[in-house]
């Protein structure tokens, strides 16, 4: 067990140089310079020299990249040519409003997608079940930025009921303030008990979790479908029907927890199509987020800021999915612990 | 004698198709609309009413117009008509799938041959190496390298196909380790054939059953990805056409003018949907055993 969570952590510290190798040699051969951005409108050629020994453009790449690494290590992530700011700063300030979204739109995901998955089992072949398998596949083929856009004609256009984009009304946002606690404005409100913000940020995040939550939603309807499909096959849930057991125990009590483990395991992987559904979803809704950070970064050729994003999107992502695996054999008790036997 | 023979394997094809049918009508669907695409790609310029929207044509007198008789899905800021321009579209977006595609297929099964075949230090470097491509969540590093290069549509296409080849390697790779035991191979090597012809005339006929699958899937998230790419700014740049930049461009009125934004979603959404399900269907034909 030791040994195996050694060789995943050196994975994941391989992994991370690797991004890093790739997302600098990336933003190093972005066309535009650097230097010009961070002097400001008409630079003299002084001034210009000034940035390119400031900001270290000077120095060769490879020590230009272990520079970088350095100060990565120390957590330092450079500063933003845009913002002038720290752009682990700009993380920081932005991060909790997309893991905010991110964990709404995984949540709806999974408490709607288990039990469609469930009903198309139990009614397989059946219309309901056919009707399920189209939506999924829908699902993953919709773009999300038209989604995003059709909801926001349907909604605010059409039916007038939600606001267009933001993350929480501005003059609510004015009067009743919100205490950070966690930077989640739905949980800091609620444990605030600071109504009209809750009310507010609530009417904002459903769009953008809709949006966001429609792919995910359709990857855990089918793997709990066919997980549970699987599992309905199994002697033992044809055992218990025979003493007599009731079919909705049956289904919810000893099938549905063993179908949960495989569904588990794809959480990871919605998460990253989370990750990047949030580049576009943030920057319909206007959502204060690092998706949007990032568009605007790469769309002005911040190269910190676009490293910056990139690493922590990589890094999350490596590190949810190992809990996941880790997780996936903590629950199951059947699954060998890996590194020890074969 | 020949053209009886001809015409029973026609007639033998034909009844097949139609058990195909009846047990997956899906993919027939799916088929089906692939086909429109090749067939509006194919003869665009024959079949849409204002061809010369598709270039240059700027008519400012026609602008913003709802659909109507004239322009059957309305028209855009600069009075093009968008029926035009969305079967025009699908020009590009077959020649987006067909390009990544073969690049990543290029890339990946050479790669994953050798990974599976060699095994040992080799395979762990390569594998290795895909796994930290694999590492970037979804869109992420196609937008990377798509933005370093420069937006175009051709770079966007190079972004996605990098980011996209280590896929394959995998899944070849997983194929060839299983192959690679089998029988036939071994009896192969064992009269003295060379590596490198087991590995081109057993091994690979006989891996390639998962690729044409998700070959034929991707075909659509490729086109997904292109369009998305254009959405942010690292794609297609006008004059080109493509259905995800049409979008873009919207995105300053489509509030108050919802076909413009609405009719080529429709058709990014129905190409991604239509290769899933021949993707879908052609696993089951070819790969039974992974049906559910």
């Amino acid at each position: 067990m030791k040994k195996y969570l050694l060789k995943r952590l050196a994975f994941i510290v391989f992994v991370l140089l690797g991004v890093s190798i790739i997302t600098f040699v990336i933003s190093h051969v972005i066309p535009g310079s650097p230097e010009a951005m961070w002097v400001g409108s008409k630079p003299t050629q002084e001034q210009l020299d000034a940035a390119i020994k400031e900001l270290g453009l000077d120095r060769p790449l490879p020590i230009q990249y272990l520079n970088y690494v350095k100060n990565l290590a120390m957590g330092d992530l450079g500063v933003s040519l845009r913002t002038r700011r720290k752009v682990s700063e700009e993380l920081n300030r932005r991060w909790a409003a997309t893991f905010e979204l991110v964990s709404v739109s995984m949540l709806i995901a999974l408490i709607l997608g288990l039990p469609i998955g469930v009903l198309s089992a139990t009614h397989k072949d059946k219309p309901l079940d056919h009707t399920s398998r189209l939506f999924s596949i829908s699902g993953v083929a919709m773009p999300v930025f038209w989604l995003g856009m059709t909801l926001q004609l349907f909604l605010h256009g059409g039916l007038k009921i939600l606001p267009l984009q933001g993350r929480i009304d501005s003059q609510v946002l004015i009067d009743h303030p919100i205490n950070r606690i966690t930077g989640f404005y739905l949980l800091d409100s609620l444990l605030t008990s600071n109504w009209p913000a809750l009310a507010s940020s609530l009417m904002h995040m459903i769009m953008p979790a809709m949006t966001m939550s429609f792919a995910c939603l359709a990857i855990v309807t089918r793997m709990s479908r066919s997980s549970m499909l699987e599992v309905l096959k199994e002697d033992y849930i044809e055992t218990s029907m025979a003493y007599g057991v009731s079919r909705v125990s049956v289904l919810y009590k000893y099938a549905l927890k063993n179908a949960l483990i495989p569904t588990v395991t794809v959480v990871g992987l919605n998460y990253g199509l989370m990750l990047g559904g949030s580049f576009m979803i943030e920057s319909i809704f206007d959502w204060p987020g690092l998706g949007r950070f990032a568009v605007l970064s790469i769309q002005t050729n911040d190269f910190p800021a676009i490293m910056g994003v990139t690493i922590l999107f990589a890094l999350t992502y490596v590190i949810l999915n190992l809990v996941i695996d880790l997780i996936y054999f903590l629950i199951d008790p059947r699954i060998q612990r890996p590194g020890e036997g074969t | 004698m020949k053209t009886s023979a001809w015409i029973r394997r026609l007639k033998e094809s034909m009844r097949y198709l139609l058990h195909l049918g009846r047990r997956n009508p899906l993919f027939i669907l799916g088929m089906v609309v692939v086909l429109g695409l090749v067939f509006c790609a194919i003869f665009a310029p024959l079949i849409t009413p204002y061809p010369n929207d598709a270039k240059f044509g700027i008519n400012f007198a026609e602008k913003l117009q709802s659909p109507s008789a004239r322009h059957l899905f309305g028209s855009d800021a600069l009075g093009r008509d968008i029926f035009t321009r969305v079967i025009f579209g699908a020009r590009m977006s077959l020649q987006i799938g067909i390009t990544v595609i073969s690049i990543a297929l290029v890339i990946g099964i050479p790669l994953g041959l050798i990974a599976g075949f060699a095994g040992g230090k080799i395979d762990e470097l390569i594998m290795r190496v895909a796994d930290v491509f694999l590492a970037f969540p979804s869109i992420l590093l196609p937008l990377a390298i798509a933005a370093a290069l420069g937006a175009s549509i051709v770079n966007a296409m190079i972004a996605i196909a990098v980011s996209w080849f280590p896929w394959y390697v995998r899944i070849i790779r997983a194929q060839v380790l299983s192959v690679k035991e089998e029988l036939y191979v071994e009896s192969a090597r064992s009269i003295g054939v060379s590596n490198f012809r087991i590995i081109i005339r057993h091994i690979l006929p006989n891996s390639l059953s998962p690729v044409i699958i998700q070959a034929s899937m991707d075909m659509g998230y490729t086109i997904l990805a292109a369009a998305s790419l254009s959405f942010i700014g690292v794609g297609a740049k006008p004059p080109t056409v493509e259905w995800g930049l049409m979008i873009t461009s919207a995105r300053a009125y489509y509030m108050d003018y919802w076909w413009t934004v609405i009719f080529p979603g429709l058709a990014i959404f129905i190409t991604v949907l239509a290769f899933n399900l021949v993707g879908d269907g052609l696993r089951d034909i070819l790969d039974p055993k992974m049906r559910d």
